[in-house]
């Protein structure tokens, strides 16, 4: 075989991965992962948070996705995660929770230590279905890439998650997201 | 002391089985998360009946559990095991305590309670209320008058009005809102302040209000119509607020003053006041730190004193429904006098072993009830609890 | 050294102050300030003389009338005079009056009655109440609709 024709193959590798969006080539989460869902029960008030310390982030140039595995979020009671899994958001055919945010909306820091914060409209996807949220973010340029935080409220009516009701305590369908993590940078 | 001196009071205690402790609250459930009351008890500032919820409760989170899946909550946690089917809008929970006292030579049965508790919840209204017997003790939840034997008492009896998420309105016979809510009414903190839930309620109206962080009330006292002449009935208010900065940190401020033209205690005119801080935290899960200091100010016509007392309590449960407390407590009725101060310590051991169930067993030195002029002794208290 | 099993003013011995005026004659009930500090008593709460020297003649806390007869004669016997103003113990509390140092006369004070109702005559009577009262409340619930 002609020399020139059998590095084909590597060359049209090398061109895709130049012009294709690469897909994890950008962000990736590093560690210090932080995922709260915080709801408030009724009567009394009660105050659930739901954590989790696993995330994934996927960039394929244009978006960042954030996925967290619902079976990952821990309320501290595990009959109440039970419910909640098996019964409410029902994991087995909805298994994650998603963020969707455009990266351009979001302003890097280009500088170690300097932070920028704003809001942004994302889409957020649980039990399979989408709303949008204003998320209030911030990110911090750090070695390795940036520490982001992000909060946001959803409705969790909106997914069609039936509100929870254990014998005579409800759940309020607004629920606040927070996010934290380190993510690295290899653009 | 003897070895086996506890011997027989524990053989005996096993035998008789059940014994007293008082209507439920457990201020170290706050390593659960559960900084407020309101889901587990009908009453907002908690004691007394239980939800379905709270009892759904008491069979995941605060007994031990022995095997995975181990029985339904909701119906292992039922009215009478789900044996009778009661109306959603109605709870029952009959509550049986007897009191076995092993002291040689003087060996005797009580009936510290035997209540009927009742709740019924439509709408906005509650209406709640506890009838039973005592054999001994309890006379300020009198209705009976038997000096001699058994008496009806009746310890709570109260309506309440929820007319949105965060206020409710109250008015009956009702524990005091102030400190930590908690079953052990001997504590320094709850007899020196006479805020405890075993007999000291009194007929009022309250106004609570309650948000995600932050739990008040405010009561307005009558007097405790079980007692007569009028004269022996306090006016006055008590009242706490609390602000939760965590799931797992709460901290709280109560204030408390009465006025009768004559105390059941003093047998005189008595002006009490009683002002504190109280604080319940779990920094990791099987711990959890109670602890409230309160600050007294007893007034007679003739005599005036200030007193502290504090009380700090240390609860670990290493496995669930087993729980290991160490109690600390330092009581001063009368700051001006030097014989008045007196510190007590000891330990309790409470198993919450089976459904409905538990057994404690308290030991330590020291002076009952913050008793002025008491010399520290030691002492042993062996208790079980069951209600259906 | 005293070891205290008991604790608490829930188990008040309500029926001392009557057998006291039985034992010892006169014309009114001593309030439990005569051996208790204060009025609601309980154990680990003897604090005045007369109660502490009844307790070392074996009296004992609950309803254990027959202690207080005991020990009230064998005060007698010993003539403990715990104010120490000549008049025994036993002879201040026939008077009504409260034989402790600073002591009181009693009978001049208004105590407290318990309860709403009068007086129903022992255990049964007791129970009976609770068992009737029950039985009303049961008669009369109503049921709620389904759901």
């Amino acid at each position: 075989m002609n020399r020139s024709l059998s590095r084909l193959p590597i060359a049209f590798a090398l061109i895709g991965a130049l012009l294709s969006p690469a897909a994890n080539a950008g962000f990736d989460v590093a560690s210090g992962v932080k995922v709260s869902f915080s709801a408030t029960g009724s009567p009394g008030f009660l105050d659930i948070e739901g954590k989790s310390a696993t995330m994934t982030v996927a960039d394929d140039g244009s978006k960042l996705t954030f996925t967290v595995p619902m079976t990952t979020v821990k309320t501290g009671i595990e009959n109440r995660d039970e419910h909640m899994n098996d019964k409410y958001v029902q994991i087995a055919q909805f298994p994650n929770a998603v963020l969707t945010v455009d990266k351009a909306a979001i302003t890097w820091p280009s500088e170690l230590g300097d932070k920028s914060k704003g809001k942004v409209t994302a889409d957020f996807n649980i039990h399979g279905q989408s709303q949008p949220v204003e998320v209030e973010w911030t990110a911090q340029k750090s070695k390795t890439g940036y520490r982001v935080t992000g909060s946001f409220n959803f409705d969790t009516a909106r997914s069609g998650i039936t509100i929870p009701d254990y014998l005579g305590v409800t759940v309020d369908p607004k629920i606040m997201a927070r996010v934290t993590a380190d993510l690295t940078d290899a653009r | 002391m003897r070895a086996d001196s506890f011997a027989l009071p524990l053989l005996t205690a096993g035998v008789f089985g059940a014994m007293p402790s008082d209507a439920a609250a457990f201020p170290w459930m706050i390593h659960h998360g559960y900084t407020n009351c309101a889901q587990c008890h009908v009453d907002p500032s908690g004691a007394g009946i239980l939800t379905d919820y709270g009892r759904a409760q008491g069979e995941i989170l605060l007994r031990t559990r022995y095997a995975d899946g181990e029985g339904d909550a909701e119906r292992l946690s039922a009215f009478l095991f789900g044996a009778v089917d009661l109306p959603k809008a109605l709870e029952l929970q009959p509550e049986v305590r007897t009191l076995l006292i092993p002291e040689p030579g003087n060996m005797r049965l009580l009936v510290m309670q035997a209540d009927m508790r009742a709740a019924i919840q439509k709408g906005k209204l509650t209406a709640s209320g506890a009838l039973g017997g005592v054999s001994e003790g309890a006379q300020e939840a009198w209705i009976t008058s038997n000096d001699a034997g058994w008496n009806l008492v009746a310890r709570e009896y109260w309506a309440d009005y929820q007319p949105s998420r965060s206020w409710q309105l109250r008015a009956g016979r009702m524990n005091l809102p102030f400190g930590i809510r908690t079953e052990d009414h001997i504590l320094a903190v709850r007899s020196a302040t006479q805020t405890t839930i075993n007999d000291e309620q009194q007929v009022g109206v309250s106004g609570v209000y309650q948000t995600r962080k932050v739990r008040a009330e405010l009561m307005g006292i009558a007097g405790n119509f079980q007692v007569s002449p009028d004269a022996f009935r306090k006016r006055g208010y008590a009242g706490y607020v609390s602000w939760s900065q965590s799931k797992t940190l709460e901290f709280g401020a109560s204030s408390l003053l009465t006025q009768s033209q004559l105390d059941t205690e003093t047998l005189a005119a008595r002006t009490f006041l009683a002002e504190g801080l109280f604080l319940r935290a779990a920094p990791v899960p099987p711990l959890a730190f109670m602890a409230e200091a309160d600050f007294l100010r007893d007034q007679s016509d003739t005599d005036a004193k200030n007193g502290v007392v504090g009380t700090g309590i240390v609860d670990v449960e290493p496995i669930q429904g087993l729980h290991v407390q160490g109690i600390g407590e330092y009581c001063d009725t009368d700051l001006g006098a030097s014989e008045a101060a007196a510190w007590s310590g000891g330990g309790a051991l409470q198993w919450f072993f089976a459904p409905r169930v538990d057994l404690r067993v308290d030991g330590g030195q020291g002076v009952l009830s913050c008793t002025q002029g008491a010399s520290p002794a030691p002492f042993g208290l062996l208790q079980a609890h069951f209600y259906l | 050294m005293q070891l205290i099993f008991l604790l608490g003013s829930a188990w008040a011995s309500s029926a001392y102050p009557d057998q006291v005026l039985t034992d010892v004659g006169g014309d009114c009930t001593p309030p439990c300030t005569i051996c208790h500090a204060t009025n609601a008593g309980g154990d680990g709460t003897v604090t005045m003389p007369l109660g502490e020297a009844l307790m070392t003649r074996d009296l004992v806390g609950g309803s254990n009338r027959a202690s207080v007869t005991d020990a009230l004669t064998e005060l007698t016997d010993d003539a403990v005079d715990s104010d120490g103003d000549g008049i025994l113990d036993v002879d201040e509390l026939a008077t009504g009056s409260d034989p402790n140092p600073g002591g009181i006369d009693f009978c001049a004070v208004l105590l407290p009655t318990y309860g709403c109702l009068s007086t129903v005559g022992g255990p049964a009577g007791g129970l009976g109440a609770v068992a009737g009262l029950l039985a009303l409340a049961l008669r009369r619930r109503r049921r709620d609709p389904p759901g």
